[in-house]
């Protein structure tokens, strides 16, 4: 047997997981370009460093986002990945495909790129990776025939995500695909032509569960939740006792707020203590049901460390209600966005920006009011969200 | 909108890359006139990129906009 040409990456294949090294050799046996990409990650991990370049291509026409560039910087050994552009793709709501969808997208990517994607990107984006400059525009075109458009990048509000909601999920409080597609329909613009400081973005969770993880990744987080009572049938309490459920160890001790009691056989909750976070319903789905009244709290100012660390976001409404076309959200989003776009600073982000310049100017700003969800810690100080003249009117 | 302040745009442009800086964050941009409404100077910006008077240059997680005639030819193997 000849000898291997990429011993490195082949100890990659060796694990009990999938190995992306397997699925780009296999991509190499149809093209080139994957098989180049093969041996300059061979030899990145040879000489312990990254071979790409930086590019500084766009998009197509009229777009301001949505392709990477990148270039190798050894063409010289690895001439068809020169350039290998990475083109992000907006994915349907929810990450909802027919199988014919896939297909075309498929097709698509085999005809005009390494054949290598990425379902999906952090983003959300179905990606699309490694295509030559010349490639870009008419893929682009078929992309758009097959009734796909690219999603954010750069300085952009990013491809905004949904959890599948509705769709398949009876927790969904709200009805996160259609609030994720409105949003995306209505910031067309955003999306395409970026104009910002630096990235923004926007994530819908139907439930506390939060599924898409917006609490951390999003820059404004929609996660849906209920006002009113948990619903309780204690016929299911007792029957999931009888099936072996530990209800006082695995529900009631583990209630972060120690909310729920166990009396005899029936449960009672101290709805009042409850936060809405989800774990007594996950566990006994058919003995409890979420309040009747639903809506979305509202958080900004997570990300993932880059400049600085990470950031969870922060409740700024705790309890809004929305129905198409959801008016109210937009509204308060181009508000926010006009008050980062303002003041933040280039590469800045939303959550380091109300660090920075604090809660309390940021509230004033966008005119909303403070309130006690707001605290993220109790005895960090909470005079933070006071003006002098709200001190004035409070001592008389 | 007013011709003049596009104008003074490019002007602007001009002058800032007459340097080795060739690429300048929106943010720079709008900071450039600092009594002009900011909107305003991102709807010429658009414009100027609709005419290809400028360029987006991105990293991928960060936009710059440029002097079209700046924007880096394309590299690899045949360029110096
Ligand atoms: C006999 C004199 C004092 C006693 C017995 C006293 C006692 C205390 C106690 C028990 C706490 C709470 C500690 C905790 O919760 O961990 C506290 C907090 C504090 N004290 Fe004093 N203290 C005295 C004098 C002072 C003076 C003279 C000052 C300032 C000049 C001061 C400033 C503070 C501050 C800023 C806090 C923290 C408040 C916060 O956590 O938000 N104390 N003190
Ligand atoms: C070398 C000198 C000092 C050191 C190392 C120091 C260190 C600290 C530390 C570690 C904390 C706790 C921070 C936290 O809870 O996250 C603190 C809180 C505090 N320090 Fe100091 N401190 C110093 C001097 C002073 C002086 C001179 C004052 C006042 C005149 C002062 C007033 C306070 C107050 C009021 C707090 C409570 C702040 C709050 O809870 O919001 N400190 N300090
Ligand atoms: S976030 Fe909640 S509603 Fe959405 S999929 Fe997850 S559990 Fe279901
Ligand atoms: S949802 Fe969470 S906080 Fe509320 S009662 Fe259940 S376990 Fe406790």
């Amino acid at each position: 047997m000849a000898e291997s040409k990429t011993p490195l990456l082949d100890q990659l294949e060796g694990g009990k997981w999938p190995s992306f090294v397997k699925d780009i050799k296999q991509a190499a046996e149809k093209k080139p370009m994957a098989e180049d990409l093969l041996q300059q990650l061979e030899l990145s991990y040879k000489d312990r460093i990254g071979h790409w370049k930086h590019g500084g291509i766009v998009g197509v026409k009229g777009y301001g986002s949505g392709v990477i560039g990148r270039y190798s910087d050894r063409p010289d050994l690895f001439p068809n990945v020169q350039a290998f552009h990475t083109m992000r793709v907006n994915h349907p709501t929810g990450w909802f495909y027919k199988t014919d969808a896939l297909r075309h997208l498929c097709d698509v990517w085999d005809k005009h790129g390494s054949g290598l994607m990425n379902m999906h990107g952090s983003t959300g984006d179905a990606i699309l990776l490694g295509t030559t400059t010349d490639h870009i525009q008419p893929c682009f075109d078929d992309l758009t025939e097959a009734g796909f458009d690219l999603g954010g990048s750069g300085s952009a509000l990013r491809t905004p995500s949904a959890c599948v909601g509705p769709g398949r999920c009876e927790w969904a409080c709200i009805d996160s695909l259609d609030i994720c597609y409105n949003v995306t329909m209505s910031f067309q613009d955003k999306i395409h032509r970026p104009m910002f400081p630096y990235k923004f973005k926007i994530k819908v969770s139907a439930c506390p569960n939060d599924c898409v993880a917006s609490i951390a990744r999003a820059d404004f987080s929609v996660i849906g939740t209920w006002k009113g009572d948990i619903r309780i049938d204690q016929g299911e309490v007792e029957a999931y006792a009888a099936s072996g459920l530990d209800i006082q160890k695995e529900v009631c001790d583990l209630c972060p707020t120690k909310c729920m009691e166990l009396d005899g056989k029936k449960i009672k909750i101290y709805n009042k203590d409850c936060t809405r976070c989800m774990h007594c319903i996950n566990l006994m789905p058919k003995a409890l049901r979420q309040g009747e009244e639903k809506g979305a709290t509202i958080l900004v100012g997570g990300k993932a460390p880059i400049l600085q660390g990470a950031l969870l976001s922060w409740v700024i409404v705790p309890f809004m209600k929305l129905e198409p076309p959801y008016e109210e959200l937009k509204d308060l989003v181009l508000r926010i966005q006009d008050w980062w776009d303002e003041y933040g600073k280039s590469r800045e982000r939303l959550g380091e920006l109300i660090k920075r310049l604090g809660m309390r100017v940021f509230l004033r700003a966008v005119g909303l009011p403070a309130v006690p969800q707001m605290v993220k810690a109790p005895r960090t100080n909470p005079y933070v969200f006071f003006w002098p003249e709200d001190i004035k009117k409070e001592v008389k | 909108m007013s011709e003049g302040l596009k104008a003074s745009v490019v002007e602007m442009f001009r002058g800032k890359s007459c340097g080795d800086k060739k690429m300048f964050y929106v943010r720079d941009i709008t900071r450039w006139f600092p009594g002009e409404d900011r909107h305003a100077i991102q709807n010429i910006l658009k414009e100027l990129i609709d005419e290809e008077v400028l360029r987006y240059w991105s990293s991928g997680s960060t936009t710059f906009i440029m002097l079209a005639e700046f924007f880096p030819k394309e590299e690899g193997p045949c360029s110096p």
